[in-house]
């Protein structure tokens, strides 16, 4: 057999390939195996630890680009928050996000009984980032402009009646979904390091590096890396949704690419031992 | 075709981000705190940074400078205040009891990657230690790279995911 062929296997072939092998499992879940990551564990536990009535930050700070990973993170860490009976205030410093936000936390909400402003509250796009999130410690009515996502008034929402200000006293939790700046840098730069608040990320999974030496230092208390993350959540919480879904057809995506790495660099390998160059 | 779509996707999440901020921050704070509360310094604040559109101004455009460089110095000083803490807490956690291989790996690769960075010493370019030292560094970085990518890939498999979910699942209904 000729392995220097592998070498300049025509690239078509490779998409069509990644293409047929993640479509399958999108039709017939194949329900491969799953472990839960320490990182993840922590994350869940985190919130799982906090008492009934208490609340919870999240910073939603994604766009429709990283909706795909970002979706399923926030959809599993809303439902565990509803689950707990805990208080939630969403926040976002990116501008597309709070309609996504709305799209995913809505239909939670309504299966599990929970009232808007009472249980839970979206604050909506608010500019100015670090700064916004800065003037919200001492009231979130000046970062926030007094209204949420939809306009809505804050004093006509019970719930940010007892959640005025972003403080150690008034928030357990920060949690940020994040798929760039403005993000957990804000948060952790601005809020949880100088206010010792506790906190945790959701990045897409090109982020998982750079926030790494975070959790290590415990900085970050857990972390849910990309889809990945999202799934192994959903699987913790033993509500399997659709991040777990689309982790068969990842797994095999990924094992795809493993195959073609080796078969490239095997083709390699053989063109130069027959003293050829390859591509 | 492409530059048509190109250019109405930026138009569009430009409209987008104007009108959210707008609607969302600039008219209930200008209703609230402004007219509600009488808070009318806010104004001039609103006008100073309003000079910035003076820099499509010929003639007048050296204005737009100084709201800019109110804006760069006022972040400066932002991060300046706040960073340090985090990033000190980050220095700490590098110093590590050398009771495990784990650790003892994690401070090794930290100081030959720091030490890559202090391009001054001759004795590295040198001598053998410091070029063996060199090319460690860079091996180490090119595994926390690759590790980056790796990550980055699985993203872009996942954005994969999404839009075919979207095409096979809400636009066509084909899958449950």
């Amino acid at each position: 057999m000729d392995w220097s062929k592998f070498g300049d296997l025509d690239v078509r072939w490779i998409y069509i390939i990644m293409l047929v092998v993640i479509i399958v499992p999108l039709f017939k879940p194949l329900g491969l195996p799953m472990s839960v990551s320490p990182e993840v564990k922590a994350y869940a536990e985190t919130i799982e630890a906090l008492p009934a009535g208490s609340v919870v930050w999240i910073g939603a700070d994604y766009s429709p680009g990283s909706a795909a990973e970002n979706d399923p993170q926030l959809a599993a860490t809303f439902k565990h928050a509803m689950k707990k009976d805990l208080k939630v205030v969403i926040v976002s410093l990116w501008d597309q996000a709070p309609d996504l936000v709305q799209s995913v936390i809505t239909p939670i909400a309504e299966s599990m009984g929970k009232v808007y402003g009472v249980d839970y509250v979206n604050l909506g796009y608010k500019p100015a980032a670090g700064v916004a999130l800065r003037a919200m410690t001492r009231d979130i009515r000046d970062g926030a402009g007094n209204v949420d996502y939809k306009g809505t008034s804050l004093d006509e929402l019970p719930l940010m009646n007892e959640v005025t200000a972003l403080t150690k006293e008034q928030v357990d939790l920060v949690i940020s979904i994040n798929t760039g700046s403005p993000g957990y840098g804000d948060y952790l730069n601005y809020i949880t390091d100088p206010l010792g608040i506790a906190f945790l990320s959701a990045p897409t999974a090109g982020m998982i590096t750079g926030q790494m030496p975070f959790y290590r230092s415990g900085q970050i208390k857990g972390m849910l890396p990309g889809l990945a993350g999202a799934a192994q959540y959903e699987y913790w919480m033993e509500e399997p949704g659709l991040a777990c879904i689309q982790m068969d057809a990842q797994s095999l995506g990924h094992l795809v690419i493993l195959a073609f790495i080796l078969l490239g660099n095997i083709g390699y390998l053989a063109s130069r031992s027959k003293g050829g160059s390859s591509n | 075709m492409f530059r048509f779509a190109e250019h109405l996707t930026v138009g569009l999440a430009a409209a987008h981000s104007m009108v959210r901020t707008v609607d969302n921050y600039l008219r209930p704070t200008v209703k609230n705190e402004v007219i509600a509360e009488g808070q009318w310094y806010l104004i001039i604040l609103l006008l100073f940074g309003a000079l910035m559109y003076l820099r499509h101004a010929p003639g007048i455009n050296w204005i737009a400078r100084y709201p800019m460089s109110w804006f760069v110095g006022y972040g400066v000083g932002y991060t300046l205040a706040f960073t340090p803490k985090p990033f000190i807490k980050q220095i700490i956690d590098t110093f590590i009891p050398l009771t495990s291989v784990d650790n003892i790996i994690y401070f090794v690769i930290t100081m030959i990657t720091i030490g890559y960075f202090f391009f001054t010493p001759k004795w590295r370019a040198e001598s053998r230690t410091g070029r063996t030292l060199d090319i460690w560094a860079r091996r180490v970085m090119m595994i926390g790279f690759g590790a980056t990518f790796g990550n980055v890939v699985q993203g872009r498999i996942s954005l994969l995911l999404g839009r075919l979910q979207f095409l096979l699942h809400d636009w066509l209904g084909l899958i449950g």
